[in-house]
């Protein structure tokens, strides 16, 4: 369970998220929208640690997310996986190099001969094609880096996945997996999962609970159901696809 | 202010930058197989701009050096004076200058690009410490490296004041023979130390500054810049405290100068 209480963050003089409370129940698939620039990166690097919030506490797994305490953080971070807005590929390494660094980096795999089966799988699991082996990162299109992010964060079977706009600059077909992957980890994993997004037809076909924020607050919290009726001018905006520009 | 707070910040920041890596190089945990491609990476490429340069130096040395001796009638002290010159201050600062350049921008520019796409908290957050991993191979290439290079720098500055020696008119074996009656071991001991607390500086000012880059690609730009400047605002200020040590020590042990 990721539970995020009363949690505030300005950059210099601009709020971004200003008191925000929710919850991801274990199992949960939980999608966060809203408009971009909203602070929905913000919020996740806030989960795992890597930015501070002003005000507020959040706690993963009953373990509460203190970037002074570096071994504490370690300890929630192991329990996490981010994919990142963009790719965030090592350059320097290879596809295969890439996919294999969180389980050397935390010692998962103990017999070295299985980590090329873990990468090969993880491969097959976002659709890439295994012939990027050893393929540099920018020798990719986006979607495919975008794809070996994915598979580079499961490789590591978090406990708590949250995906940064996953489905944007992403091809139908790759959306179209990654719709049915979120459902996979669920249904089969219990995952956790936390996905930032404007993709409202993802968040409609995947999502257990959806919330929305806007200027900072969340102004929607509920079933996808109860979205779709929902009176909340910015609900109307994401279902309709248009901005009235409010 | 504002500048001086920021200043003092990125000073600090260096030096704990530096502990860091010193701390974590005791306990081990440096990959030297990472190093030695690091130094190919960085070092080797730059080994014909270091020869090119370091003849020139060398060259632009005796030169200046024989004109004024000229005037003297002293041109038989010419091997002695010029190598001492380049091997005590000309060559180590110019020869980092190059290397700053070089080095201290493709570093900085890398990591910077690293930082701001996120690739170092994609590390972290995988479970490495990206000190650990990127920035503590790169400091050792990156001094490693810078030492040779100045090493390899100055011999050739010597070699280029001995042919530049024959074509304005100076014996080459003169020279040569003269250079031992003026360059002693201690003018060797502080061109060796002046080259490893120069590959030091370059290392640590270039890994901080692509580091601690913020705010894409208009931030590498500015830790770019900024890691230029500070190479050789660094270089300046420990050449003249180094070239002070030497000369108090002269002063006080009879040791260490011409
Ligand atoms: N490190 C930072 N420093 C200053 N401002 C930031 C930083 N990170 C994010 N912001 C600001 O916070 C706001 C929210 O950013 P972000 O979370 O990236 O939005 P989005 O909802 O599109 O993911 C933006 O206005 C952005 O400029
Ligand atoms: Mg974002």
């Amino acid at each position: 369970m990721i539970v995020v209480s009363k949690i505030t963050k300005s950059f210099g003089s601009r709020l971004v998220l200003d008191d925000i409370s929710f919850e991801a129940r274990p199992g949960e698939s939980l999608f966060i929208l809203g408009k971009s620039g909203v602070g929905k990166s913000v919020l996740l690097k806030l989960i795992v640690g890597l930015i501070a919030s002003d005000q507020g506490s959040i706690s993963v797994g009953g373990q509460k997310v203190d970037v002074e305490n570096p071994r504490l953080l370690a300890q929630v971070r192991r329990k996490c996986g981010l994919v990142f807005q963009f790719p965030a590929l090592l350059d320097s390494a290879t596809v295969f190099e890439n996919i294999a660094f969180g389980l050397r980096a935390r010692g998962l795999v103990e017999d070295p001969n299985l980590i090329e089966p873990r990468v090969f799988e993880q491969m097959r699991t976002v659709d890439l094609d295994t012939s990027f082996l050893n393929s540099y990162p920018n020798q990719l299109s986006y979607v495919a880096q975008k794809k070996v992010s994915i598979a580079r964060t499961l490789a590591v079977s978090p406990d708590y996945l949250l995906f940064d706009e996953p489905t944007t600059g992403m091809d139908p077909v790759a959306t179209a997996v990654l719709n049915e992957l979120l459902k996979k980890l669920k249904r089969e994993l219990n995952v956790t999962t936390i996905v930032v997004s404007h993709d409202i037809k993802s968040a409609l076909a995947c999502a257990d609970r959806l919330i929305l924020i806007d200027h900072g607050k969340i102004v929607f919290d509920g079933e996808p159901k109860n979205f779709k009726s929902s009176n909340v001018p910015l609900a109307i905006d994401f279902r309709e696809g248009v901005s009235l520009g409010k | 202010m504002e500048n001086s707070r920021k200043w003092v910040k990125s000073f600090g920041g260096m030096i704990l930058l530096f502990l860091q890596c010193l701390s974590l190089t005791f306990k081990g945990k440096t990959r030297w197989k990472e190093v030695i491609e690091q130094i190919f990476q960085v070092g080797v490429r730059s080994l014909g701009m270091t020869i090119t340069a370091g003849l020139f130096v060398g060259a632009i040395m005796a030169l200046q050096i024989d004109i004024q001796l000229k005037d003297f009638g002293a041109e038989s002290f010419l091997g002695g004076l010029s190598t001492s010159t380049t091997l005590r201050n000309v060559g180590p600062v110019l020869i980092a200058f190059l290397l700053s350049g070089k080095v201290g921008a493709y570093t900085s520019a890398e990591l910077g690009t690293m930082e701001v796409t996120e690739q170092l908290n994609a590390i972290k957050l995988l479970g490495a410490d990206p000190i650990e991993y990127i920035i503590l191979p790169r400091i050792w290439a990156v001094v490693i490296s810078s030492f040779l290079l100045l090493i390899v720098g100055l011999m050739v500055t010597i070699f280029g004041g001995v042919m530049f020696a024959e074509v304005i008119g100076v014996n080459a074996l003169s020279y040569v023979e003269n250079i031992p009656r003026i360059v002693t071991e201690w003018s060797i001991v502080l061109s060796v130390v002046k080259s490893f607390v120069f590959g030091v500086l370059i290392a640590v000012i270039s890994c901080y500054k692509g580091y601690s880059a913020r705010g894409g690609s208009v931030g590498v730009g500015a830790a770019v810049q900024s890691c230029a400047v500070t190479n050789l605002m660094f270089i300046i200020l420990f050449d003249f405290l180094l070239s002070m040590t030497a000369s108090v020590f002269q002063d006080l042990f009879g040791v260490g100068y011409l």
